[in-house]
């Protein structure tokens, strides 16, 4: 009884450890400086990072924050990698020597290349979509944009807005009302916005107390290790705490 | 009647969704459906003033009503108008993401342009340019997107943000040259990319290449 009690106290011990990893992201620098044991650890755990980032991107509906440090960390061991290839290669001896490891750093490279590339474009595609509703002064909506993001969507707006202008809106200066691109009424949404309605899969990582409304005449309790079928909206707070994660 | 202007446009739009390149804009469609618009907004505006400052929508049933048909027309016209222009900006958005260069669409159009504009809706068919049946203001459009997408790719270098979108499996590659590339730089030495010739390639040397139809990936 008593090792087994022990047993689940370590357990919850490194789970907990876990977590902190994964929450506190960059932090484990500052307090751990140089060992290279961590160093590789946070490789590990940038790279998972990065797999949960794409897929939760891809999967989800409205346009998650961006993760602009894992972004600029990951960016940078890139950049460091191309330059191991670069100069490895620029000295035959070394080249010839090392040619499988560098063909694996190099795939590597490029399958990291891929999920960033991936990872972007599911956002651009959607910020793309959404983008009236994006360039509103609302700061909560534009934060989870990065800067070049935001530049992005100011200005598509504006080469379109210059298109409508030209072929036909200017036409109707004298009434402000039909040049408007941003009508909300309720007989006339103009503005396209994500749809927090839809349905997604997602998984339970973590217990969640009590239950979870969906609708009036649904509830349905979260427990872990489950993967369940619910409309964003009803679960959006969870995934942003991390207690749940798209699938 | 009010709004068939409007709906032959978006059947146009519609037919457009089928096309492999943008049919000749409707220009003077267009011009038409902007003239109803504003006869439908004059006349809104007389009706208007017709009835004098006490006007109460509740009380005046008949006033209220042609107000409100004349105002849905106006409605639905632009309407039809944003959809046609959204859509074949989308198509024009696609080419800018495919890497067509803008400078090079540009220089084909403007030999057909004088055509284009003469014609109007007429078209300029036999035409193969993929942008012969774009407006002018199109033109700078696919420019002016074309630049956004410059700077946006220049944020992100490092990634090559408009390469493929599959899963990398191989980092070496069959390729078939379909049309004379002259030669390229690589690592490996120098290759000369000639017609009907075979090469096994690094993927990330040849990616544009392979975009712009000049390489053949075999599988």
């Amino acid at each position: 009884m008593a090792t087994d009690d022990r047993d689940a106290e370590i357990d919850d011990l490194i789970d907990n450890l876990d977590r902190d990893y994964r929450f506190r992201s960059g932090a484990p620098t500052a307090q751990r400086p140089g060992s290279s044991k961590t160093r590789e650890y946070e490789k590990e755990q940038d790279f998972a990072k990065l797999v949960r980032l794409w897929i939760s991107e891809r999967t989800c509906p409205d346009i998650l924050p961006y993760d602009e440090q894992l972004m600029n960390s990951l960016t940078d061991r890139l950049r460091e990698q191309v330059e191991f290839i670069e100069m490895a290669t620029a000295d035959p001896e070394v080249a010839s020597q090392s040619k499988l490891k560098l063909l694996l750093v190099e795939s590597e490279l490029e399958r990291i290349k891929f999920l960033v590339r991936g990872y972007v474009r599911a956002r651009l595609h959607k910020i793309d979509k959404y983008y009236m509703y994006l360039s509103t002064d609302d700061s909560d909506v534009r934060q989870k944009l990065s800067v070049a993001e935001q530049r992005f969507v100011v200005r598509r707006a504006t080469q379109l807005k210059r298109l409508y202008d030209q072929r036909f809106l200017s036409n109707f200066k004298s009434t402000p009302k039909i040049q408007r691109l941003d009508d909300n009424s309720p007989i006339l949404q103009m503005v396209d916005q994500p749809d927090l309605d839809d349905v997604i899969f997602i998984r339970v990582l973590k217990d969640i107390p009590g239950e979870v409304v969906i609708n009036k005449e649904d509830s349905i309790e979260l427990r872990k290790g489950n993967i369940y079928v619910l409309p964003y909206i009803t679960i959006r707070k969870f995934i942003a705490a991390g207690e749940v994660e798209f699938v | 009647m009010y709004g068939d202007l409007a709906m032959k446009l978006a059947q146009d739009a519609r037919r457009v969704q089928t096309l492999e390149s943008l049919p000749a804009y409707q220009v003077d469609l267009v011009a038409s459906i902007v003239r109803e618009i504003r006869d439908l907004n004059r006349d809104f505006n007389i009706l208007l003033k017709k009835q004098g400052p006490d006007y109460d929508p509740r009380r005046h049933g008949e006033a209220s009503c042609a107000l409100f048909i004349l105002q849905l027309c106006v409605q639905r016209n632009k309407r039809s108008l944003l959809a046609y222009h959204r859509l074949r900006a989308k198509r024009i958005e696609e080419l800018a993401w495919a890497g067509v260069d803008a400078a090079s669409a540009g220089e084909e159009n403007s030999g057909s342009g004088n055509a284009n504009s003469s014609s109007g809706a007429g078209g300029t068919r036999g035409s193969t340019s993929l942008t012969a049946g774009w407006h002018p203001d199109e033109d700078e459009y696919f420019r002016g997107f074309s630049d956004v997408l410059a700077e946006l790719k220049g944020e992100w270098t490092d990634i090559d943000l408009v390469g493929p979108m599959d899963p990398p499996r191989d980092l070496f590659i069959d390729v078939r040259v379909l049309k004379d590339a002259g030669d390229i730089q690589t690592e490996y030495g120098m290759i000369s990319l000639t017609r009907n010739s075979q090469f096994y390639v690094r993927q990330a040397d040849v990616e544009r290449l392979i975009q712009q139809g000049y390489l053949l990936k075999m599988s």
